[in-house]
């Protein structure tokens, strides 16, 4: 945010002569200590186990096998492509829709009903004159007065209907992703006919992840200063020129980031998947490429690992599945750090 | 001007897709070649979590042989495996218990017809922690382990179990949970079935989890734990755990098979009937049925009695053409 100076007004404040001991900031010091610490150390001692147990089975070739029901052959091939197909299609159709929402919620929604009926009073008294100088006439009269008349009733029905769609996508992003299951499984299932495939299973996620891009993006948006969109339409730019081409630029790296983030949440996804016909096991092999992902199963990461987890020989099933969850943390990780990567480089600051 | 070069932005992009293709570095690869048969199609199969790995070990030996045959098996449950299977959506449902008379109704409304096969068995095996100091012999009968679960059970302490001559520590109990197909037959044949036909349902004040391996780790550190689950996790386990025999007789693979073990349980396939017109489906069951044994063995599963596997073949041989 941007700080102005007036330091001068600002009164110095005096130091307090001498720092007293006070038990009550000291208790709250360790305290809050002691609650990183839990935290922390759970995730390490986490980590530490799963890798101690997974690290050995950990190999080029368990990246490369498909699933097996022999745990000397399975590999984590079918589950890490499968993984990889969801998050490619969520991110193709979550991203465009999710920015495209933020930009109309910050940018172009109707806030108040007053400044949506003096636009529609400044169109109707324009159209008026055009009428009077003869400038417009036959279609071009009845569109615009059809065009006045929507004006009018948008200002009624605008602002309510924007504010309500502002409170719903806020709940959405706390529904729990098991409906999201559901919903996928109506929508695109029986609805749409899409059959329980990959595409199926990244359509649900993308759904699943929409309202938290659109937070996310909406937050970036809003940060940028008014004062360059302000300057960019005194210089003459349309509304749109502006946000295309300074608003949103300036954005973009809040926006990848909170992006990414929400790509992190879905990758780790198990429920919504199960929901819309995930498996635990396929004979074939999983193809990467996205535009097949219509007829191919539905497998993922989460799925391969609670499938291993699950098996009653866990000495045999039990390092396959810290291996998997070795690989899913490494991917997480890597999404993680280009998050920060690109919150670093590109931010600006004014 | 604030506008960020056009090239690094496009490097942020590619960054984070390769965050993400790093993940997927090692796909490619084609299938494994060499045909030796003409079987094309793909069959899905969907059910029990407890018969899955045996039908994924049939499905990649079976597609082995044939290449064009693709198969997936899912994890549902019983009861979910079988919802999804009256709606004509998959070819075979894994089934740790035999289907139930409103599952029958539900495929009947699907019009989904059906052959029931056998393909392994099991025995819900009872277990506490081993070397637990309980007092008493380890065994249960079948009465008093309705007293213990029943839903109007009191029983807080081994010493309250009827006529167990346990000591007097605190009884600890575990189990699948509601999901769960070995929940089902478990209450079945314990609690058995109300004036209404209904399955009586358990006490609600144990630790229910759909992963059986939770459940051997909550036994496994209560001093006084009960826990269930099928065969397959006590033998995985038994170094930690100490089965109860039940009614006098102790689950091991013979007494589970012969059926003499009270609690033992047969697993089956359930086959669409419009899926058995499919040559590839057909051929599948049938390798399912000729390698039940082997297979069940190498899984770690307790096999079928083989009349019932011989019985199962001749049923199938109607559907060969």
């Amino acid at each position: 945010m941007a700080t102005t100076a007036h330091s001068t007004d600002v009164p110095q404040v005096k130091p307090l002569a001498r720092k007293r001991f006070r038990p009550a900031d000291a208790f709250f010091h360790w305290a809050l200590l002691a609650a990183i610490g839990i935290a922390m150390g759970a995730l390490v001692w986490l980590t530490v186990s799963v890798v101690m147990k997974g690290a050995g089975s950990l190999d080029l070739g368990f990246l490369q096998d498909k699933a097996s029901s022999s745990a000397k052959r399975a590999g984590f091939n079918s589950a890490l492509v499968g993984s990889f197909v969801l998050m490619l299609i969520t991110m193709v159709v979550a991203v465009p829709l999710g920015f495209a929402a933020a930009t109309y919620l910050e940018k172009f929604a109707p806030s108040s009903r007053a400044e949506l009926t003096v636009i529609a009073n400044r169109r109707a008294r324009a159209l008026a004159l055009r009428k009077e100088a003869g400038t417009i006439g036959g279609a071009g009269a009845l569109l615009g007065s059809v065009s006045v008349a929507f004006g009018r009733v948008w200002a009624r029905i605008g602002p309510p209907i924007v504010r309500i769609i502002d409170v719903n996508i806020s709940n959405l992003a706390a529904v729990p992703s098991i409906i999201y299951g559901l919903l996928g499984l109506a929508m695109f299932v029986s609805i749409m006919g899409i059959s329980k495939s990959l595409l199926a299973g990244g359509l649900t996620l993308a759904v699943l992840v929409l309202p938290i891009i659109i937070i996310a993006a909406r937050e970036a948006i809003r940060a940028v200063p008014s004062s360059i969109e302000q300057g960019a339409m005194a210089l003459g730019a349309t509304r749109w020129q502006a946000v295309r081409s300074q608003v949103l630029p300036a954005a973009l790296p809040g926006m990848l980031t909170g992006t990414i983030l929400a790509m992190s949440r879905a990758i780790g996804e198990s429920a919504p998947l199960v929901v819309v016909g995930g498996v635990a096991f396929a004979t074939q092999r999983i193809s990467a490429n996205p535009l097949s992902a219509g007829d191919q199963p539905l497998v993922a990461m989460p799925l391969q690992i609670f499938d291993w987890v699950e098996r009653p020989q866990q000495g045999q099933w039990g390092p396959l599945a810290a291996a998997g969850i070795i690989v899913l943390l490494i991917a997480l990780l890597l999404m993680n750090a280009v998050a920060i990567w690109l919150r670093n480089r590109f931010t600006r600051r004014w | 001007m604030t506008r960020i070069p056009r090239r690094r932005l496009a490097v942020g992009c590619a960054l984070a897709s390769v965050a993400l293709g790093l993940t997927a570095a090692a796909c490619g690869g084609d299938d494994d070649s060499g045909s030796s048969s003409d079987l094309k199609g793909k069959i899905a199969i969907d059910g029990s979590s407890t018969v899955a790995p045996l039908s994924s070990a049939m499905a990649e030996n079976f597609n082995g042989d044939n290449p064009g045959v693709n198969i997936t098996v899912g994890t549902s449950g019983t009861g979910g495996g079988f919802e999804v299977f009256c709606k004509g959506e998959t070819d075979i449902s894994d089934a740790s218990r035999g289907i139930k008379d409103e599952e029958k109704a539900a495929c009947k409304k699907g019009g989904v017809e059906y052959e029931e096969f056998r393909v392994a068995s099991d025995g819900i095996t009872l277990v506490t922690k081993k070397g637990a100091d309980i007092g008493g012999k380890p065994d249960l009968t079948m009465d008093q382990l309705k007293a213990i679960w029943e839903a109007k059970s009191t029983v807080k302490s081994w010493s309250a179990v009827p006529g167990g001559g346990f000591k007097d520590v605190t009884l600890t109990l575990a189990g699948p949970d509601s999901q769960s197909g070995t929940y089902d037959f478990f209450n079945e044949e314990v609690l058995g079935k109300d004036a209404a036909g209904e399955v009586l349902s358990p006490r609600q004040d144990y630790s229910a989890s759909a992963d059986d391996n939770v459940i051997v780790r909550t036994v496994e550190g209560a001093e006084g734990g009960l826990g269930y689950f099928g065969f397959s996790y006590y033998e995985e386990n038994q170094d930690k755990l100490q089965a109860f025999s039940v009614d006098g007789v102790a689950p091991s693979a013979e007494t589970i098979t012969d059926g003499s073990y009270p609690l033992s349980r047969p697993l089956f396939i359930y086959v669409s009937k419009k899926s058995l017109a499919k040559p590839e489906v057909v051929a599948f069951v049938k390798y399912y049925l000729e390698n039940a044994i082997a297979t069940a063995e190498e899984q770690q599963f307790v096999p079928a009695p083989e009349d019932s596997i011989s019985e199962d073949k001749t049923k199938l041989a109607t559907y060969e053409k």
